[in-house]
């Protein structure tokens, strides 16, 4: 297979670099010597997938092995689809070029709501059957997990098993039950090896429940159908991550991809506490890692893949107590090689941009911040703890090192919002334009200030304080983003996201297993890459949910029940629902509720639930 | 010091564009912990010159690349830890130091030879390569179409072919052919494919070709020498 492909459907494609394979510090295992295969899958295109630090650590990890070995296969692109369906070839792995169907587990991760078609399209370009019940004892497992898993009913019927939480906990254990079915006994009986995995704590098997609807179509109850199943299955965390395993070999990208860097893991988790944040939740609490690991780390990860930038990644790495140190250390280690140190993201304050400002090379082109409203009392609202003040200073202090753009991220659609927090954004755009400008004026620059106002729709998720909100109507959406563009002077650029794609996202995000049948219909109309501007469309989504006989505002536009059984409910993140209402209830009051790294206590039980702590290497702050 | 490093693309790494090739070589250099040296100003970037960029899709047993170093370093113990540091199917085959002023490598190659091996189609008249070859050659002009950012136009490529040769082998015909390269245009060898078939006749299967490239030269006194010889 792999000569056909490498000689007649890779000079035929238009980036054949995505599918070689043989990246430095890609792993090519024997496959005879070990005994469980597994594929990492990732539901969008190689350059984006490669950039997602979560395959790099499981790549490592399951690699590390004796018993296990992981490749990769990545969404493939137009072409390359159109060329294995026309010489009747199945999706294959970018490692050994094998079938998806010669493995045992194909792991499947869910990043984002938009890209679930393309795991539909994935498994029938592999030649699997779509759904877990049709596939019997024969196919590879398809696990899934990452932040969608966490409410990964809309998928439900399409997997096998779902791992909450950390990876680097639970799947070594699955790994484990997988190998010894493998070696000990000579048919593989599926159900009785899903019973097993969902003994493991942080194991989801969807097919072990029953739903029970209410006569409007909601979920009223999710109960197991099986003794010995749990009622709810709480996801895994890694306690300490000094100890935890982390990619020192990271695998290196022939062509460039979205993120091309090295990159170093400072924390996990981030309790600032922004009620609109999925993430913040979902990884609490948080965990530093200790410099001194950080800085051995990434001398390794130079040394290993010749990359000469490191990125400092996390939620929140201006929150990381001992950045300036680290950042200290890491520069007087590798500056002189050429290397650069990197921030994925800025708070917007004056400490963020004189860091910036310190760790920049070469132009100064752009720099980000994300007030993500307009308006104090909406910042409120959403406990995003920025001022005004610290915002202003932040780009003041841009302008004066030399940086001649200035973008602003915003929701649109967050819970409360009025025009008058519209006007606040264009507001607060207007502001840091003439900022902008008198600095120039006063330095005498050439180059012109560019200010950005990006908004994206807001979208209410699972497991958040404000789960239970709507988003607001397709048609408020729409004379939203048109009353923004309205309030802003020429001199702004605006940016906004499809109105559509962001409903379709609210829809998924808290969906049940109902949906498992649109996304069919809709991938079997044709929808793919969903989340690309240039594949998305909108008729045929709404095609599949009208021939589904489901009307997605249900989903995305009505308020649920704070009493009511949510479809999510038996997954446990481990943040308590008092605490989510509790939050809900102090948003409305527009009030904040302080970072539990300051010391308070803000009650989200995770700690406590979880035998834990916050792990602050710096002490609080 | 600046040093002149002649290497080979295996089929393993045909895929990669130049730009991929140029990142390939400054990951390389630093696993390598060799000290390239970095251009001032405010972009600094690696010293690093190519010669002419190879087509996606082609091998080759020779190309060249510049690389100047921040602290000299023995070639031979250069091009053992590049070696290292390089992918499977990038092989550094000689390499030599740059003493005093070069011209860049992209400036000064002018001429470049491919081997070709296409497999000719099934059922066709038995035709005479050798023949078809030669009137290729005796035309005034081979005019192809080729693809530029205005679209397909019209090219003559008769002036860029200095030599053409072939023979059947196995049912493919291997050609032979040296083609203008470098900054006054140049001539690909899938066009002169193309003349072959278009003009000639000759029922040869284009998608199914293997192109190497086996020789970059400059000229030296009115003669071909590759540039390593020339240093």
């Amino acid at each position: 297979m792999r000569q056909l492909i490498e000689n007649r459907l890779l000079p035929k494609v238009q980036k054949p670099v995505r599918y070689l394979g043989t990246e430095w510090n890609s792993i090519h295992k024997d496959w005879k010597q070990i005994p469980v295969r597994m594929v990492f899958a990732f539901p969008d295109v190689y350059e984006i997938g490669m950039s997602h630090l979560g395959l790099q650590i499981l790549y490592g990890l399951v690699n590390e092995r004796s018993d296990a070995l992981m490749e990769r296969v990545f969404a493939p692109g137009e072409d390359m689809e159109g060329l294995l369906r026309q010489h009747d070839l199945p999706l294959f792995s970018l490692e050994s070029y094998r079938p998806l169907t010669d493995f045992d587990l194909i792991g499947f991760t869910l990043q984002y709501e938009m890209s679930f078609t393309n795991i539909l399209n994935m498994l029938d370009l592999a030649r699997i059957p779509l759904r877990a019940e049709e596939r019997g004892d024969k196919y590879p497992l398809i696990v899934g997990g990452g932040p969608c898993a966490t409410n990964p009913e809309p998928l439900a019927p399409f997997f096998d098993l779902f791992l909450l939480g950390d990876a680097e906990e639970a799947l070594p254990e699955l790994l484990e039950v997988l190998k010894t079915w493998k070696e000990e006994y000579i048919e593989f009986d599926k159900q009785e090896f899903l019973r097993q995995a969902a003994q493991i704590a942080g194991v989801y098997v969807p097919g072990f429940y029953n739903v029970e609807y209410t006569a409007t179509g909601r979920v009223a109850a999710v109960t197991p159908t099986k003794p010995g199943i749990p009622a709810r299955v709480r996801r895994r965390i890694v306690a300490d991550l000094d100890e935890a395993y982390f990619p020192t070999k990271p695998v290196v990208p022939f062509m460039e991809t979205v993120h091309d860097r090295a990159m170093v893991e400072v924390l996990r988790g981030c309790t600032r506490g922004c009620r609109f944040c999925q993430a913040g939740i979902l990884y609490r609490p948080v965990r530093e890692r200790d410099p001194e690991t950080l800085a051995r780390q990434a001398e390794m990860i130079l040394s290993q893949t010749g990359y000469d930038e490191i990125s400092l990644t996390s939620l929140s790495t201006a929150d990381y107590t001992c950045l300036e140190p680290l950042i200290k250390v890491l520069m007087d280690k590798h500056q002189h090689q050429g290397a650069s140190v990197s921030l994925p993201s800025l708070r917007a304050d004056a400490f963020s941009v004189n860091l910036a400002k310190e760790l920049q090379r070469g132009r100064k082109s752009g720099l980000t911040f994300a007030p993500e409203a307009g308006t104090q009392r909406l910042r409120d609202v959403i406990n995003k703890g920025v001022r005004e003040k610290d915002l202003l200073e932040a780009v003041t202090g841009a302008f004066e090192a030399g940086w001649t753009g200035i973008k602003l991220y915003f929701m649109l659609g967050l819970p409360t919002e009025t025009d008058e927090d519209l006007a606040g954004i264009a507001d607060l755009a207007h502001r840091v334009l003439a900022i902008g400008r008198t600095i120039s004026r006063e330095q005498k620059r050439t180059k012109k200030v560019r200010v950005t106002v990006s908004v994206s729709t807001y979208v209410p998720k699972a497991h958040t304080p404000f789960q239970w909100e709507p988003q607001v109507s397709l048609e408020e959406i729409r004379r939203k983003q048109q009353y923004l563009k309205s309030s802003l002077n020429k001199g702004i650029t605006y940016q906004y996201h499809d109105a559509e794609l962001s409903f379709l996202e609210a829809v998924f995000a808290k969906g049940d297993r109902q949906l498992a049948q649109v996304l069919e219909l809709a991938w079997q109309k044709g929808c793919k890459f969903d989340s690309w501007r240039e594949h998305f469309s909108f008729d045929k989504w709404l095609e599949a949910f009208d021939e589904a006989g489901i009307e997605p505002g249900i989903y995305a536009n009505e308020p649920l029940d704070p009493a009511a059984t949510l479809p999510w409910d038996h997954l446990d993140m481990g943040v308590s629902k008092r605490f989510l209402l509790r939050e809900r209830e102090r948003a409305f009051k527009e009030s904040l509720t302080p970072d539990c790294r300051e010391g308070r206590c803000g009650g989200c039980d995770v700690c406590q639930g979880f035998g834990v702590d916050l792990v602050l290497k710096g002490g609080k702050v | 010091m600046e040093v002149r490093l002649e290497y080979s693309v295996g089929k393993e790494v045909r895929y990669l564009s130049h730009l991929d090739f140029l990142r390939l070589f400054i990951r390389a250099l630093r696993r390598a912990g060799l000290p390239v040296a970095y251009s001032r100003g405010f972009n600094p970037h690696p010293k690093l010159a190519f010669g002419p960029p190879l087509a996606v899709g082609i091998t080759s047993t020779c190309e060249y690349v510049d690389i100047e170093l921040a602290e000299p370093v023995p070639v031979a113990g250069i091009i053992e830890r590049l070696g290292q540091a390089l992918p499977k199917g990038v092989t550094i085959k000689q390499g030599k130091e740059i003493k005093g002023k070069t011209a860049p490598l992209m400036a000064v190659i002018e001429r470049a030879r491919f081997q070709v091996k296409v497999p000719l189609l099934e059922g066709r008249d038995q035709m005479d390569l050798e023949q078809a070859i030669e009137n290729l050659m005796n035309r005034s002009g081979i005019v192809v179409m080729r693809n530029t950012k205005e679209g397909p136009r019209p090219k003559d490529i008769r002036q860029g072919i200095f030599r053409l040769a072939g023979k059947e082998e196995n049912s493919s015909a291997v050609l032979q052919m040296e083609l203008q390269v470098g900054s006054q245009g140049s001539v690909r060898p899938d066009e002169v494919v193309r003349g072959l078939i278009e003009l000639e006749g000759i029922p040869l299967q284009q998608e199914e070709m293997e192109i190497q490239r086996t020789g970059l030269f400059l000229f030296k006194n009115n003669g071909l020498v590759t540039p390593l010889e020339i240093l």
